[in-house]
C-alpha cells in the first residue's frame, strides 16, 4: 500500500493553500507534518484524505487516485482523526469507538462478534476499557483524546493521519497518545500525524516533513532535516539542537 | 433495555389506538368495539368505530410518528436537540402551501394535490435550513433561520385569511393553522399515509450516517460517510413524512422535539437507534392528547395542534436551557 501525491496545488480565492506538492507515504513509517500556523498542513491532509479535489496533480492509493474511490472503500484505507474532537451527543465510549469500523457496515447497534473483540482490543491498547460504559461527556481532555484514537485504530486502516493529536494535552497525555500512534505503526501500518510540538516530532517521528507557506520545503529523518537554520528559517525562532533535544530561545 | 423499547412502544401503540376507541362522547365498552371493528356489531357502534374513531386515532398516531422520525432524524442530521418540523418552519411551509390549494379551490380538483403541495412546502423549507446547516454550525443561526421561516409562513397564511372571500372559508383555514385530526377519513389516510411511510423508510434507511455524524462532519467524511447525499437523503425523508403529516392534520408543533429527546436516554444517544422509537413515542403522544381533547369538558372541541403546543412550548423551553446549562455548543 502506497500513497503518493504528484504535484498537489490546492487554491482558494487568490491564494495558493498548498503548491506543488510531491509526497509518497509508505507502512512502517510514523511521518510528522510541521510548519507554522498557516502553513498549508491541514490542507495538505484534507487533500491526501480526498476530502478536497485538488486543483492540479493527483494523490493516488496504490495507484488508484483517491478522488474516484468512493468514501467507503477511501475510509477502509485511511482513518482520519481531525482536530475537532467535540461529540454532538452525550454518547457511550464503546459507541463512539464502534464508529471506528463504520467504513465495514458496522454501527454500534449491532456488533458482530469480530467487531466486538476488536473494539475491545483497542480499547484495551488505549486504556480506556474502563470507561467503555461513560458517557463521553464526562471524560477529560486526556481520555477523550484516547477515546478518539481507539476509533481511529478500530477502522484498522493501512493508513493513518492525525491532525494534531495531541493538541491541548498535558505533557504526560502527549506523550501516551504519541506512544499509542507509535505502537500503531507496523510494517503493514503507517502515520502521517500534524505536530507541533518538535521536541514530540524528534523523539516519535521517522521521517519531517516541513511546510511553510504552501510548500514542502524538506523532508527526511529529523537527524538529516533538525537544524538551527530550518528552525529560523521555518518557524521564526531562535533554537538550540542537542541530538532530538530542541530548546527554543527566542522569537525572530 | 433497549432492545424491549421497541415491543413496549408498540404494544402501547396499540392499546392507546384501541383506548381511542372507547372513550368519547359515548364511551363504548371492549367488547362493542372489537365488535365494531370486525364488521359485528351494531351499524351505529360500527359507524363510530370505523368511521370516525378509528381513522382519527390512525391519523394521530401517524401524524406523531411522522413527525418524530422526522424531527429525530433532523436533529441527527443537525446535531442539534432543538431540531423539529415545527421549529424550523418545515411544517408552517407545509400548511401554507397546502392551504394556498384549499383556498383556491384546486383542491377537489384531485385529492392528491394537497399532500403533494404539503410535501412540496415542507421540501422547500427543509432544503433551505440544510443549505444553511452547510454554511453555519451556529445553532442559534439555524434556529433563527426557522423563525423566519415559519414567520414568513405564518404572515403568507394570514394574508390567505385576511383576503378570506366568506367566512365558511375563514373557519376553514383557520382549522387548517390550528391543527386537528377530528372528521379524518380513511380515505384520507390512503392519501398520506404511504408518504409518511416512505419518507420514514428513507430516513431509517440513513440511519448509519446520523451516527456518525455524532463525530462531526469533518471526522464523519474521514469515516466514509458521503454527505452530501446523506444531507439530501434527510431532507427528502423528512420533507416527504413532515408534509404528508401536515396535508392530514395541518400544523402541530414540538412533538417531533419531546419524543426524541425522552427517547435519547433509553438507546444510549445514538441518532440512529433513536429514529423507531421516536416515531412511535411521537405517535403515542398525539393518540393520547386527541383522547385528551375529544373528552375535554369544552363548551367547543380543543384543537389538537394547541394542546400540543401548550404542552411542547414549554418543553422546547426547558431543553434549550438545559443545552444551554451543559455548555451546549452554540
Amino acid at each position: 500500500m502506497i500513497m503518493q501525491a504528484r504535484n498537489i496545488s490546492v487554491l482558494a480565492d487568490d491564494s495558493q493553500l498548498i503548491k506543488d506538492i510531491e509526497l509518497e507515504l509508505k507502512p512502517g513509517e510514523l511521518t510528522a507534518l510541521i510548519g507554522p500556523n498557516g502553513a498549508g498542513k491541514t490542507t495538505l491532509l484534507r487533500t491526501l484524505l480526498g476530502l478536497i479535489q485538488p486543483d492540479t496533480g493527483q494523490v493516488t492509493l496504490n495507484g488508484m487516485d483517491v478522488q474516484k474511490l468512493s468514501p467507503i472503500k477511501r475510509a477502509r484505507q485511511i482513518a482520519y482523526l481531525p482536530q475537532t474532537r467535540l461529540l454532538a451527543w452525550p454518547n457511550i465510549v464503546s459507541d463512539v469507538v464502534a464508529l471506528g469500523r463504520f467504513a465495514f457496515g458496522t454501527s454500534p447497534a449491532k456488533l458482530n462478534p469480530s467487531d466486538k473483540a476488536l473494539i475491545e482490543d483497542v480499547m484495551i491498547a488505549c486504556d480506556i476499557q474502563h470507561l467503555s460504559e461513560r458517557r463521553a461527556n464526562s471524560l477529560s481532555g486526556g481520555e477523550l483524546a484516547r477515546v478518539h484514537c481507539a476509533r481511529t485504530f478500530a477502522a484498522q486502516a493501512p493508513f493513518l493521519i492525525a491532525d494534531e493529536p495531541v493538541a491541548a494535552l498535558d505533557p504526560r497525555h502527549q506523550i501516551r497518545i504519541m506512544k499509542l500512534i507509535k505502537n500503531y505503526v507496523s510494517p503493514a501500518r503507517g502515520a502521517l500525524v500534524v505536530l507541533h510540538d518538535i521536541n514530540l516530532a524528534a523523539q516519535y517521528a521517522d521521517r519531517l516533513i516541513w511546510m511553510k507557506n504552501a510548500r514542502i520545503i524538506a523532508d527526511g529523518s529529523p537527524q538529516d532535516t533538525l537544524t538551527n537554520e530550518r528552525m529560523a528559517d521555518v518557524f521564526k525562532v531562535k533554537a538550540c539542537i542537542n541530538k532530538a533535544h530542541i530548546l527554543i530561545e527566542d522569537a525572530l | 433495555m433497549p432492545s424491549a423499547l421497541n415491543p413496549v412502544l408498540v404494544l402501547t401503540a396499540f392499546l392507546s389506538i384501541i383506548l381511542a376507541c372507547l372513550l368519547g362522547s359515548t364511551p363504548l365498552g371492549l367488547g362493542q368495539v372489537f365488535a365494531g371493528l370486525f364488521g359485528q356489531g351494531s351499524e351505529g357502534d360500527t359507524i363510530v368505530i370505523t368511521q370516525i374513531r378509528l381513522p382519527r386515532a390512525l391519523a394521530a398516531f401517524f401524524v406523531g410518528a411522522a413527525l418524530g422520525i422526522s424531527g429525530a432524524a433532523l436533529q441527527g442530521l443537525l446535531r442539534n436537540p432543538l431540531a423539529e418540523p415545527g421549529v424550523l418552519g418545515v411544517s408552517a411551509f407545509a400548511s401554507l402551501s397546502a392551504t394556498f390549494v384549499i383556498y383556491y379551490g384546486l383542491a377537489t380538483s384531485n385529492p392528491w394535490l394537497v399532500p403533494l403541495t404539503a410535501i412540496a412546502g415542507a421540501l422547500f423549507a427543509t432544503t433551505i435550513i440544510a443549505l444553511a446547516a452547510i454554511k453555519t454550525r451556529s445553532v442559534v443561526t439555524l434556529i433563527l433561520i426557522g423563525v423566519g421561516l415559519s414567520s414568513f409562513a405564518g404572515a403568507a397564511m394570514s394574508l390567505l385569511l385576511n383576503l378570506a372571500p366568506n367566512p365558511f372559508t375563514l373557519a376553514d383555514l383557520i382549522n387548517w393553522t390550528l391543527g386537528s385530526v377530528a372528521n379524518r377519513s380513511l380515505d384520507d389516510l390512503t392519501l398520506a399515509v404511504p408518504f409518511i411511510g416512505l419518507g420514514g423508510l428513507i430516513l431509517y434507511l440513513n440511519r448509519r450516517g446520523l451516527s456518525a455524524l455524532t463525530l462531526g462532519e469533518e471526522a464523519a467524511s474521514g469515516l466514509g460517510v458521503n454527505l452530501k447525499s446523506l444531507r439530501i437523503y434527510i431532507v427528502l425523508g423528512a420533507g416527504l413524512a413532515t408534509g404528508a403529516a401536515v396535508s392530514i392534520a395541518g400544523a402541530i408543533g414540538f412533538v417531533g422535539i419531546v419524543a426524541p429527546h425522552v427517547i435519547r436516554p433509553f438507546v444510549r444517544h445514538d441518532p440512529a437507534r433513536a429514529l423507531i422509537p421516536s416515531a412511535l413515542l411521537a405517535g403515542i403522544f398525539l393518540v393520547l392528547a386527541d383522547i385528551g381533547v375529544r373528552i375535554a369538558p369544552t363548551q367547543t372541541e380543543l384543537k389538537l395542534g394547541v394542546v400540543a403546543a401548550i404542552i411542547g412550548a414549554p418543553a422546547f423551553i426547558f431543553i434549550a436551557m438545559k443545552q444551554y446549562d451543559r455548555g451546549g455548543h452554540v
